[in-house]
């Protein structure tokens, strides 16, 4: 065991300030959809995406099937990410949503069934964004999660507390 | 220094052209301003209006449709929603709270809204505010109504007076033989709860008991007490969720309920649909406003121009006295851009003056509540923009004096 000196301590004492800002020591991960399913889930999701986010000719109802025992990733958890996608608001104001679900195209959760749970994120930020509409994709920056809601199944699997909410460009 | 005063004295010299200059951009910039504050301030009314409200559900049509009728009072429903459906929904899984809206009658212009007491409960405005009785309370009594700030201000209403409810919109046939009595008035929100009469759904079912269509009904008053008096149906509802992130399923499974063609929305997402409908209007009205403000530029360099042939002999007699060519071009831009600025310092002050005459005007008449606001960096910008193109304008007729002036030189050939 080395005796502690005075420069030891002090890389130390750097060290655990390091530490204790995580967000702001490491770097951004840009994400895209297919990263928030697990391994050996895609073949499901083709399936899945296949006729969602328009309702088919000759279809009379969509039906209520959103796949829910699909995988969650913790792949991801705790670290910044960056993931594009569109905004569905859930909660508004004048100055703009502070609350909304990102889904990996338009109309998700709208008109026809929502994609599964490891293709929603719901993002909270502090800084309300002023949508130009639904149409409008746009690139999330902030701290990523798995969401938790007890013993139920989520229909929106993760989580992303944002602090840069931007046009996608 | 000396330029400054110079072009004020010389704009004061020439005061009524350029008194209408003055005014010309003055009026063009209230008009871009006010264009601006119309607009933000109808987006902020719209958007104020509801708050903490999860899902609207009603009767199956459009998603905006749906949002404006219950929310905004513009348009009416195309049907309603049977009692029972709207308990078994009231039952489902994740449902936190429940309140009914039944709209079809009206008093005096108001529409009247039968909904329960949970309402004013839950009903939230302007980032989840509670809407205040500024007297009385709620509804109790079978005939209590509760009324917006807005019914009782303009209709001189205090509690206990007795009101009539009519049927439909706008009507001239009364629910004469059923009068209402005021138990509560509530705080002005800026929202169309201010332009509203409320009353308990049994009420609303109460009046319309074996009602004939010429306003009379063969139940009287006291009868109807006794009677059964659960609605049949309501137009919507208001919804709030457990969880807000297990609101997909409740809204699937309203949309997809079996017994009668629902509709259940989000109301962000609606508002969003509404503002991208909006939007093309609000451009095309931002984009005439802005025109009008570049024409008022324009005469202002004309002036200018227009001035510069009887000014020959002035310039003359600058140079004779030591100004360069250059002088003559910065006193011409300085003359300009002094004319823009008093233009848009006034074009604001116009603004402020018909915002504070208007404001209530507009509250009362269109629902759209404009904030008194100081001018913010969004007006600063617009404004110093107006000043730089004032500037840029007045480059056309500054040139052409320095030339004219470089020409000229002191002695003027005429």
């Amino acid at each position: 065991m080395t005796p502690l000196t005075r420069r030891r301590a002090l890389a130390l004492a750097l060290a655990t300030a390091a530490l204790a800002r995580p967000g702001q020591a490491r770097d951004v991960i840009d994400l895209d959809w297919g990263d928030l399913i697990p391994e050996g889930e895609t073949a499901i999701l083709m399936e899945q995406l296949r006729g969602i986010g328009v309702v088919q000719h000759g279809q009379l109802s969509t039906g209520f099937t959103q796949e829910r025992d699909a995988e969650l990733t913790t792949e991801f958890n705790g670290a910044r990410v960056r993931l594009p996608g569109f905004v569905v608001p859930l909660d508004f104001s004048a100055s703009g949503t502070s609350a909304f679900v990102l889904a990996p195209f338009v109309g998700a959760c709208i008109h026809v069934p929502p994609p599964p749970p490891n293709q929603l994120v719901f993002v909270t930020t502090e800084r309300p964004y002023r949508s130009k509409g639904l149409f409008e994709p746009v690139y999330v920056t902030g701290l990523f999660d798995t969401v938790a809601t007890g013993t139920e199944v989520a229909e929106v699997g993760y989580a992303i507390s944002a602090d840069r909410v931007e046009r996608y460009r | 220094m000396i330029l400054l005063r110079l072009a004020l004295r010389s704009l004061a010299s020439r005061h009524l052209t350029v008194g209408l200059t003055v005014t010309s951009v003055a009026l063009s910039v209230a008009l871009l301003l006010a264009v601006d504050t119309i607009r933000t301030g109808a987006k902020e009314s719209f958007a104020n209006t509801i708050s903490d409200t999860d899902l609207i559900m009603g009767a199956r049509s459009g998603g905006v449709q749906l949002l404006l009728y219950s929310v905004f009072q513009v348009g009416n429903a195309t049907n309603n929603v049977t009692w029972d459906s709207y308990r078994e929904i009231e039952a489902m899984d994740g449902v936190a709270w429940m309140v009914p809206i039944s709209l079809g009658d009206s008093h005096r212009g108001y529409r009247v809204m039968g909904t329960s007491t949970a309402f004013f409960d839950h009903y939230k405005y302007r980032g989840g505010r509670d809407i205040a009785f500024a007297d009385g309370h709620r509804f109790d009594d079978l005939f209590d109504a509760v009324v917006g700030a807005d019914v009782a201000e303009t209709l001189g209403y205090g509690i206990g007076q007795e009101i009539v409810v009519a049927h439909g919109i706008v009507s001239f046939s009364d629910h004469a033989d059923k009068p209402f009595q005021i138990s509560g008035i509530l705080e002005p929100t800026g929202t169309p709860v201010d332009r509203t009469v409320y009353v308990s759904l049994e009420a609303i079912e109460a009046i319309h008991v074996d009602w004939q269509g010429d306003g009379r009904s063969g139940v009287s008053a006291e009868e109807v007490r006794g009677m059964d008096l659960t609605p049949g149906a309501v137009t919507a509802a208001l919804i709030g969720v457990e969880d807000r992130l297990r609101i997909f399923a409740l809204q699937r499974a309203i949309n997809e309920y079996r017994e009668e063609p629902l509709l259940a929305i989000l109301p962000g997402v609606a508002l969003s649909e509404l503002w991208s409908l909006v939007g093309v209007a609000e451009a095309a009205l931002l984009a005439v406003s802005a025109m009008v403000v570049v024409t008022a530029l324009l005469g202002l360099a004309a002036m200018i121009l227009a001035g510069l042939e009887a000014r020959r002999r002035e310039m003359a007699i600058l140079r004779a006295v030591g100004a360069r060519p250059r002088t003559i071009l910065a006193l011409l831009m300085l003359e300009a851009v002094t004319i823009a600025a008093f233009g848009a310092l006034l074009g604001v002050l116009l603004l402020y003056v018909g915002l504070l005459i208007t404001r209530g005007w507009i509250d009362s008449a269109t629902g759209i509540y404009l904030e008194l606001s100081p001018p913010g960096a969004r007006e600063g910008l617009i404004l110093a923009a107006v000043i730089g193109a004032g500037a840029a304008a007045s480059l056309v007729p500054a040139l052409r004096a320095y030339a004219l002036s470089l020409a000229d030189g002191m002695t003027l050939r005429t």
